[in-house]
């Protein structure tokens, strides 16, 4: 944490999306996107396959640039540099490097931001604990279940401390068991991190646990037809029985429905 | 070790079986010994001309060893300066593979008139078959990570030396090992050639001698004991190899269990 407030990085980040494009043809991509994320809101992009969420995902980490518009960040109502927002990344893959163990793919982030070696692994030891893993730290990925590379994904992504946490279908390949599980750590950790949540999903009942937003994209290209707040009002792991879940779910039911008939 | 025994006993299985056939057509054909001697022909000669032939494997040995060395060198450290930058890499990377093209029996006269007779020709001539797989497989080894692990060292800002040190280098080491073996095999087969055209300027003569003069007085056991031996010592070298770059690789790598 230290390390983060000396970057000044302890106030919550606003993520913002300003008319953002990103065209691939005249049809292809996404376009007029514009939306703000709060600090500490979690929003769940939803909508068909191939309609540019893991695109605007992949703007808010940089790794791609908008063709129009802008992306930014905000701290305290004043925009931020990128450099200076801690942001980790969850993607669909896990992407561990295969020849470090679980601990040293945990550790990699703050290697590369040049924190010495034995806070480094004492800082991955403590993020893997957060995703239930402190006895696979020396395991390496090939040893590791799905659910578990996923995991040790996670802990890379929330190692740093990060302000905003970048998700994409982080439990698309997972059982439903360990995706339950995996819902419930960044549940945990979201709450004691103070992050703001962008999530990239198919699963409604991952949005309507995870979000307090879904933006359903459609169209073509793409733009943010509805947005539709979650109430339900609980993160408890029990939310999931009740009957206002159930509500939620069929209303994201409604509104994928809808976005789907009008097509991409 | 089941495993190990499994991998050991079959390959020998049929080796056997080819000698004792090679030994089958030699008596039924009644094949002339100086174009075909039989299998226990060879042995004793290997027994006969042992110190001959140990101490010409052992100088064959050692000049595919440093030349494989050199190789090893050279095509690493140059493979890393070409990765490194996008021109150099369109600019010499033809070129070197065009110069692999370059049959190596007719360059080996030339690395005699420049270094002399002996071992040094030999071992040029062995440095230069075997450097390109491991230019190449370093440099494809470099630029073919996964981009997906790239976008993660973009994600946290890593600079170009991180990029390279955590990243570049540690995939690319499967890369370098397979280079490295197939470079095993070429080195003995590029000391041999060197050593036809190079004759020996020491008192022991490394095998492509002793194949070159008993060629010559039809010693054709001689031959085959000489071939044998050094298929042996590429064996050997490539064990070697292998075993160091399974050792290297255990932990991760899929190629190793």
């Amino acid at each position: 944490m230290t390390d983060a407030m000396r970057r000044g990085g302890a106030e919550p980040v606003t993520v913002r999306f300003d008319r953002v494009s990103r065209l691939f043809s005249a049809v292809a991509g996404v376009a007029g996107i514009d939306f703000k994320v709060a600090p500490r809101e979690c929003v769940a992009l939803m909508g068909a396959s191939g309609c540019g969420k893991t695109t605007l995902l992949r703007i808010a980490a940089g790794l791609e640039a908008p063709t129009g518009g802008r992306m930014s960040f905000e701290r305290d109502g004043k925009e931020v540099p990128r450099t200076e927002v801690e942001i980790g990344v969850c993607f669909q893959e896990p992407r561990l490097l295969p020849w470090r163990n679980a601990l040293r793919n945990v550790a990699l982030p703050l290697e590369i931001r040049g924190v010495p070696k034995r806070d480094a692994r004492l800082r991955a030891y403590d993020a893997l604990d957060l995703v239930g893993l402190l006895g696979s730290a020396k395991t390496m990925p090939a040893k590791l279940s799905g659910g578990m590379r996923m995991r040790v994904g996670l802990a890379r992504a929330l190692v740093a401390q990060p302000k905003v946490l970048l998700l994409d279908e982080p439990c698309s390949a997972l059982d439903i068991v360990t995706r339950v599980e995996i819902e419930d750590h960044i549940t945990h950790v979201r709450e004691a991190m103070h992050m703001t949540i962008v999530l990239v999903t198919h699963a409604i009942e991952e949005a309507a646990f995870l979000a307090d937003r879904v933006a359903i994209l459609a169209g073509s290209p793409a733009g943010v037809i509805e947005t539709l707040e979650i109430t339900h009002g609980s993160r408890a792991s029990a939310v999931r029985d009740s009957q206002e879940f159930s509500v939620t779910l069929s209303r994201l039911m409604q509104s994928l429905h809808a976005a789907a008939r009008r097509g991409l | 070790m089941r495993g190990l025994a499994g991998k050991i006993v079959p390959p020998i299985v049929v080796l056997a079986l080819i000698v004792v056939a090679w030994g089958a057509a030699v008596k039924v054909f009644a094949l002339p010994p100086f174009l075909v001697p039989s299998p226990l022909a060879v042995a004793s000669v290997v027994v006969e001309r042992a110190d001959m032939l140990f101490s010409g494997c052992l100088a064959t040995a050692i000049t595919a060893t440093l030349g494989l060395a050199i190789a090893a060198v050279v095509g690493i450290v140059a493979g890393i300066v070409i990765s490194s930058s996008r021109l150099l890499l369109s600019g010499v990377y033809p070129i070197a593979s065009f110069l692999q093209t370059v049959p190596l029996v007719a360059v080996a006269p030339l690395l005699v008139i420049w270094l002399g007779y002996g071992a040094p020709p030999a071992t040029a001539a062995a440095a230069l078959v075997a450097l390109f797989p491991v230019l190449a497989n370093t440099i494809d080894g470099l630029r073919g990570v996964d981009p997906h692990f790239h976008e993660v060292f973009t994600l946290y800002h890593a600079n170009r030396f991180q990029r390279w040190w955590k990243l570049e280098i540690p995939g690319a080491v499967p890369g370098i090992v397979t280079g490295l073996r197939i470079a095993t095999g070429l080195s003995v087969i590029g000391s041999i050639v060197g050593e036809f055209v190079s004759g020996y300027a020491g008192e022991s003569a490394p095998i492509g001698m002793i194949v070159m003069s008993a060629m010559r007085e039809s010693r054709t056991d001689i031959v085959f004991a000489a071939i044998a031996l050094s298929s042996l010592v590429g064996l050997a070298l490539f064990g070697i190899v292998s075993v160091g770059g399974a050792l290297l690789l255990r932990a991760w790598h899929p190629s190793i269990r």
